[in-house]
């Protein structure tokens, strides 16, 4: 085979240990080319070969032909967040090959297609032509599914390279192809082809490989968004209506399949809930708040442009104290923005969504064990506090693949909230829609359909007494609105508190939430090493309490970080504590890609010294 | 009252609401009578029903009828979408939907047909009054019809009233309907009582036989002949 090395490369590779299990490998595809089978099989042979593992699917919003790139970060200390550089780039895209070379880490390895004559210009990396098209000419596919498995040539050299078992890749193709056999064997016998060629023909030069650990047994591989939907199951939802929009567009999708396993009436072969597909986000939460009012559990999905749209609903549905959940999957905006990249730009919007005085319940699940909890306990809070609860989560961790620890399971019944019954209305002789009986702020409601005579109140957004009467008195609404406040501090204790990790005499503190998670972890171990002790308070719900505020008056300074420009959380933060907020320091960034912990490490030790 | 009771023992009584609030003889009050009339005499059960409306005049008035039923006065032209999420979740409820020509029409268009698509199981009802009520006197879409020149506020269920009220106000400010400019078209309902009433006293009327446009240039061209061309322009 031809070898191209040259002397410079010669000189960093001698001196160069072996590289196991620690490195990231960049496959650059056009989009709509098939590749996401390739990679996710990649991702999972390896994750079953218990190395930690982690992905992540940059697309464009196109239908196809543009450049995609997918990442697979290797990492034998578990490390999952972005890592900026990478080491084994899979050039499969003739459009962006030489600034994705460009990128490539010094002593990194290319492999292209060898029909590509493309010009070595590095002499610091080693490159090794496949046989692409040669190999995907000799299969036995048919021709019109042949463009379709020619990424299947850059599994076999990877395996062959890296030392992925070629067992575990059939396993992951069965799995992805849920066991058809044509479409596993097709696929699998290219791989196996392309890893022979490379066992016969490639002489390997780099130092990258991936060696059997055994730090992923027991644990699952799964995509945020198939996490909340199931969560969602075991909270019992009964509605959901949606209007499409990336990236939640695979939560519905994903809530529809378990749905229909889970929830059909095996006696009548009937469907026990039902998923609306609405004609745009006002009639689907306008569904939602529908089925809410009605004492179902129902949801709906969507993204920040959604969101807006449902901006007049969650005012009325806050007033008129109406249980349901949005999960608001965020991508980048404003308007339509960067749709298929990640985002946390939707803080503010979410928490003061409506019209008038609103404040609303957010749970911020970090990873796909917390999407998965929260998918139910967001049903809990929502009829508990009687009262809209979004679920922010990101692109990041609703569209990626995540490693995870199995669910566990409900440790606690439904809560179904203040709910009188027939014969409860029977024993009190009537109640007060919206009176405070219990000093919660929360009032007892009855649901349509209770056969009582006096179940019946009357839903509205106009001002209205504790009788659900019909009000202009100026006492009645601002008693209400300071009622409606009661509860938001009830909720306050409610939602999930913070995760603290507070380290005995460090000085500077870091907050995060959501997907951040995952470099907030790798940064703070870089800080240390640096010398940098920082402790990290992880915030998992609005509103904020005063675990929060405790944690930020304990440090000498704490910085916020999140993915998104205007430093959202930071804004809250000093808002709702304005006694510590001199004391905080945003740190924010957003480009589209998930935060990495490099940016953050040095953006945090600049700051530093600059003090 | 004296009502007798019907099959499952409530009087019409328990089937009222509150209060109206709405204008005196206004025929949305009709419709609300209507329905209580109805759920009395076909014995429905009012824990049974939901009422559900919109914004406006109209969505108002499912607080003045059944109140032993669950009700929900919306958002502007949502209506649809909370029937819909309703009636899916509880198939044993009975719905009543209560919209306006400009909640249905107007605002509403899209929800109103997509519910007519999925086939949503509700009494829906149109209260059209050709009027925007609460924010006093601006022409909803379907309400177009029931133009009048010159003043623009019309009832199409009480072209009688509107008519003779009309006579007197002039006949009371001394105006001559020969001389001074008046023009009446009204193409609804009762045509042929408004004719009646107008002609009596001498106002030029048209029904439907002439355009909104050709009324409207009849009573450009009333004016001419009155102030002559040009005048306002002085």
């Amino acid at each position: 085979m031809d070898k191209v090395q040259s002397s410079s490369l010669e000189a960093l590779l001698s001196e160069r240990e072996p590289i196991v299990n620690d490195f990231q490998i960049m496959i650059a595809t056009v989009n709509g080319s098939g590749s996401q089978t390739a990679n996710t099989a990649l991702l999972r042979s390896i994750f079953r070969m218990g190395v930690p593992v982690s992905g992540k699917n940059i697309f464009p919003s196109n239908i196809q032909g543009l450049p995609t790139w997918f990442t697979i970060r290797v990492n034998k200390d578990g490390y999952i967040a972005r890592r900026e550089d990478y080491q084994i780039l899979v050039a499969m895209n003739q459009e962006t090959i030489y600034e994705d070379i460009q990128n490539l880490a010094p002593g990194g390895v290319c492999l292209f297609p060898e029909e590509w004559r493309i010009r070595q210009s590095r002499d610091d990396i080693v490159y090794y032509p496949m046989p692409v098209q040669r190999l995907t000419d000799a299969s036995d596919v048919p021709a019109n599914l042949k463009p379709y498995v020619a990424n299947m040539v850059y599994v076999g050299v990877l395996a062959t390279l890296l030392g992925i078992e070629l067992d575990e890749i059939a396993f992951s193709l069965d799995f992805h192809f849920g066991g058809k056999a044509k479409p596993i064997n097709m696929n699998l016998g290219l791989v196996r082809a392309a890893a022979e060629w490379a066992l016969d023909n490639l002489a390997k030069q780099d130092p990258y490989k991936i060696e059997r650990m055994n730090k992923t047994q027991g644990m699952l591989l799964l995509d945020g968004n198939s996490a909340g939907a199931l969560g969602a199951v075991f909270g019992g939802v009964t509605l959901a209506a949606w209007y499409p929009i990336t990236p939640s567009t695979s939560l519905i999708d994903a809530l529809r399949e378990y749905l229909q396993d889970l929830r059909t009436d095996p006696e009548t072969g009937k469907a026990t809930y039902a998923v609306l597909q609405a004609e745009d986000e006002i009639g689907a939460i306008g569904m939602v708040i529908g089925a809410g009012w009605a004492g179902a559990r129902a949801m709906t999905a969507t993204s920040g442009p959604g969101l807006s749209l449902m901006t007049e609903f969650a005012g009325l549905a806050y007033y008129a104290e109406i249980p349901a959940v949005i999960w608001d999957v965020q991508r980048m905006g404003p308007a339509t923005g960067l749709p298929t990249r990640t985002s946390q730009g939707d803080v503010l919007k979410a928490y003061f969504l409506g019209h008038g005085d609103t404040k609303h319940v957010v749970l911020l699940p970090s990873n796909v064990a917390e999407a998965f909890e929260f998918g139910w306990k967001a049903f809990d809070l929502a009829e508990r506090l009687q009262t809209l609860v979004f679920v922010l989560s990101d692109l990041d961790l609703g569209m990626n693949l995540w490693m995870s620890k199995p669910f566990e399971y409900p440790d606690q019944p439904m809560d179904r909230g203040k709910v009188l019954t027939a014969e409860d209305l029977e024993r009190l002789g009537g109640f007060a829609r919206y009176k405070d009986v219990d000093g919660d702020g929360i009032g007892y409601r009855t649901l349509p359909g209770t056969d009582h005579p006096l179940a019946a109140y009357f839903t509205r957004g106009t001002g209205h007494d504790e009788y659900a009467r019909y009000s202009e008195r100026a006492d009645d609404w601002a008693n209400n609105m300071v009622r409606l406040n009661r509860k938001f501090e009830t909720a306050r204790k409610l939602v999930p508190p913070p995760v603290v990790d507070q380290v005995e005499g460090a000085r500077v503190g870091i907050i995060a939430y959501g997907t951040t998670d995952a470099c907030v972890v790798e940064s703070r171990d870089q800080l240390r090493e640096r010398g940098l002790e920082t402790s990290y308070l992880r915030l998992r719900a609005l509103p904020l309490n005063h675990v929060t505020r405790d944690f930020i008056a304990a440090h000498d300074r704490v910085y916020v970080v999140e993915n998104n420009t205007d430093g959202q959380m930071a804004m809250l933060l000093r808002m709702e504590f304005p006694e510590v907020a001199t004391r905080l320091i945003s740190l924010a960034y957003s480009d589209g890609w998930p935060l990495a912990p490099r940016w953050m490490t040095s953006a945090i030790l600049e700051k530093e010294q600059e003090l | 009252m004296g009502n007798r009771l019907n099959l499952i023992g409530l009087d019409r009584n328990d089937y009222k609401g509150n209060k109206s609030t709405l204008c005196l003889g206004c025929g949305h009050n009709s419709i609300a009578n209507q329905i209580i009339q109805v759920a009395y005499e076909l014995s429905i059960n009012p824990h049974r029903v939901v009422k559900l409306s919109g914004i406006g005049c109209s969505s108002k008035s499912p607080a003045y009828f059944l109140n032993r039923s669950h009700g929900f006065n919306g958002l502007h032209g949502r209506m649809p979408a909370l029937a819909t999420g309703v009636t899916t979740v509880n198939r044993d409820l009975l719905a009543i939907g209560v919209s306006g020509d400009g909640d249905t029409g107007s605002i509403g268009l899209g929800q109103f047909k997509h519910m007519i698509r999925r086939n949503v199981p509700v009494v829906y009802i149109v209260e059209n009054n050709g009027v925007y009520g609460l924010t006093k006197g601006i022409l909803s879409k379907p309400g177009v019809r029931g133009l009048f020149v010159c003043h623009n506020i019309t009832n199409n269920t009480q072209v009688d009233v509107l008519a003779m009220g009309i006579v007197r106000a002039l006949r009371e400010l001394g105006i001559d309907p020969a001389t001074f400019p008046v023009v009446v078209r009204e193409a609804g309902v009762n045509d042929a009582q408004a004719r009646e009433i107008f002609t009596a006293a001498g106002v030029e009327y048209y029904g439907d036989e002439i355009t909104m446009t050709e009324a409207a240039a009849r009573m450009v061209a009333r004016m001419r002949e009155a102030y002559g061309a040009g005048e306002r322009g002085r």
